[in-house]
Parts: C-alpha cells; sequence; structure tokens
C-alpha cells in the first residue's frame, strides 16, 4: 500500500499540523455560522454549506492529529509497521471526509444529495483501488476545487462584489496548495510548506468574506449571530 | 407588472419562499412593527391566497403576531424571532451570494 505523495521539508514538520489545525478552526468557524442561519431560515444550501465546512473542519483535525501523531512517535520505540498502520488509517479518513466536504460543496445546488453519491462513490472507488491512494486523492480534490473555482469565478463576473471575489480567489488558492503539495513529492519538499502558506492565506479570505457578509448584515446581525 | 412598492425598491422577478417571507416582515417593520393585511397584500405584492397562508405561517412559526382591534380589524406586527429572521436574512443572502447560490 503505497500512500506517499509529498514530503515535507525538515523546517516545517511539526508546523504543518499547526497550519491545518487553523484551517479546521476557520472551517468551525464558518460551518458555525451557516447552521446558525440555516436555523433561523431554513435555507438549505446554507445548511449544506455548514456540513461542507463540518467535513473539511474534521478532514483538518485528521490530518494534523496523524502529523502531530508521526512526528512524536518516529523517535519513540514504536514499532515502524504501527506507525504506517496508524498512517494510513488517518490518510485514509482525511481523504473520506476531504472528498464527501468538498463533494457536498461542489453539489449545494442541488436540492437532493443524489449528486452528491453520485460524484462521491466513483471517487472513492478510484481513490481506493488506485496504486498511490493520496495521489488520486489529490487528483480527485483537484478536480472539484478546480470545478469550484470556475463556479466562483464566473459567481465574481455576475455580481462583482468583494464577498464573492474573495470565495473566488480563496478556491483559487486552494487549488493552487493542492497541485503544490502533490508537486512536493516530485519538484521540491518546499512546494509542501508553500502550499500551506497558500491554504493559509485562503482561508483568511474565506474568514474576510464572513466579516464582510456580517457587517452587511448590520451592527444588529454581527451581535445576534456571532 | 413589477413592484414598485416591492420592501426591495425594484421590480421583484419570480420570488422564492424565503424572499417573500422577508417582505412581509419587512412591510410589517416599516410600518412601525405592525401592519393591516391589506398594507401587506399591496406592498409586499401578494396575491389573497399566498397573503393569508404566509401570515398563518408566520404567525404559527412564532416571526408574527395577529392582533384583533375593538373594530374588529386584524393587524399583525413581527415579533422578536421575526426580527431575527430579517436580520438573519440579510447575512444570508450576502453569504449566498458570495458562494453563488441563487
Amino acid at each position: 500500500m503505497a500512500v506517499t505523495v509529498y514530503i515535507a521539508p525538515p523546517w516545517f514538520l511539526g508546523y504543518d499540523a499547526l497550519f491545518q489545525t487553523l484551517f479546521a478552526l476557520v472551517c468551525i468557524v464558518i460551518s458555525a455560522f451557516a447552521f446558525r442561519v440555516a436555523s433561523r431560515t431554513g435555507a438549505k444550501p446554507v445548511q449544506r454549506i455548514g456540513w461542507s465546512f463540518s467535513l473539511l473542519a474534521l478532514s483538518y483535525f485528521v490530518q494534523a492529529a496523524t502529523s502531530t501523531f508521526l512526528l512524536t512517535k518516529l523517535s519513540s520505540g514504536m514499532t515502524v509497521a504501527s506507525i504506517m498502520g496508524v498512517r494510513a488509517i488517518g490518510m485514509y479518513l482525511h481523504i473520506l471526509l476531504m472528498l464527501a466536504g468538498l463533494g457536498l460543496f461542489a453539489t449545494m445546488g442541488f436540492e437532493s444529495l443524489t449528486p452528491f453519491w453520485l460524484t462521491l462513490i466513483p471517487a472513492l472507488v478510484a481513490v481506493l483501488y488506485a496504486e498511490n491512494a493520496l495521489r488520486a486523492a489529490y487528483t480527485v480534490t483537484s478536480g472539484y476545487l478546480l470545478f469550484l473555482s470556475a463556479k466562483f469565478g464566473m459567481n465574481y463576473f455576475r455580481k462583482k462584489g468583494v464577498e464573492s471575489l474573495l470565495i473566488s480567489l480563496a478556491f483559487i488558492l486552494l487549488l493552487a496548495s493542492h497541485v503544490g503539495i502533490f508537486l512536493s513529492g516530485i519538484l521540491s519538499p518546499s512546494l509542501y510548506a508553500l502550499a500551506h502558506f497558500l491554504a493559509l492565506v485562503s482561508y483568511l479570505m474565506i474568514l474576510g468574506n464572513l466579516y464582510l457578509v456580517l457587517k452587511k448584515g448590520g451592527p444588529k446581525a454581527v451581535k445576534g449571530i456571532s | 407588472m413589477g413592484a414598485p412598492d416591492s420592501p426591495q425598491g425594484q421590480p421583484s422577478q419570480k420570488r422564492g419562499r424565503l424572499e417573500i417571507i422577508h417582505d412581509i416582515l419587512r412591510v410589517i417593520e416599516r410600518g412601525g412593527g405592525q401592519a393591516k393585511p391589506t398594507q401587506i397584500l399591496y406592498r409586499a405584492n401578494l396575491s389573497n391566497q399566498m397573503l393569508y397562508d404566509y401570515l398563518a405561517e408566520l404567525v404559527a412559526k412564532g416571526m408574527a403576531e395577529q392582533r384583533i382591534g375593538k373594530t374588529g380589524r386584524r393587524t399583525y406586527s413581527i415579533t422578536r424571532k421575526g426580527e431575527e429572521y430579517l436580520q438573519g436574512y440579510h447575512s444570508m443572502r450576502a453569504f449566498m451570494d458570495s458562494y453563488g447560490i441563487s
């Protein structure tokens, strides 16, 4: 079972888990806001966004926990087989949650969940049967992110607002970040660190969008929702 | 024909359920917290049937209250939950717009 796809530069070890935890926290904030609004209005697409960000948050937490575990156990007396086993479980769980989160995001415009399952199941089968599961997963998630970048890009050209621009750029950067992680195993380990910085900028943009949205709702809305 | 008196100040196209609820509550809010059914009917640009269906729903959900005056005339007032809906609606619309959900 080969799951290696990226190589982290030695100076970045440990920091990656910190970054992933930050991404998870931003996702939790966005999902909490989406659920709060959805409960007030009963708007299903907003609820769907809430679930998407919840799944992404869980995915990042699993990734961060796996990275931290590996870092702390590599120097301990634990057998290599056990370490690799935990690593594989962590990776597959991270992949599953990431695919589900992005899949839900990509199909949020549909009332029914059928398109979500129709895209998720083949993606999971492809990942499970791939020679390199992580590489396959990053290819699929990059596909989702490419679709979402195009969708949000077109939305920006329709709306021309700062909020839609932030979301559009955030997903383009997330796509670049995924491609960077994918290429770090082939070109340079530094790309792994750069990808995390790009993702951080992306999540800050998503958070910036939330701030602008709350500001648009007025001071009462900020007080009432946050 | 559009709705010159619509709360958004622009002709309304095909409105969704959330927009209609918003428009009704907005009319009530702009009327000082209460409004007569006829005011809501015209300003929110609704048919008679739709108006009473939505008002019944809003009262059932606790977003609006029905009051009957001494002359037997009905008025509707917005509740705290209705105000919260309006606040949530603005944020929700801005949030949905930024993610391209119509």
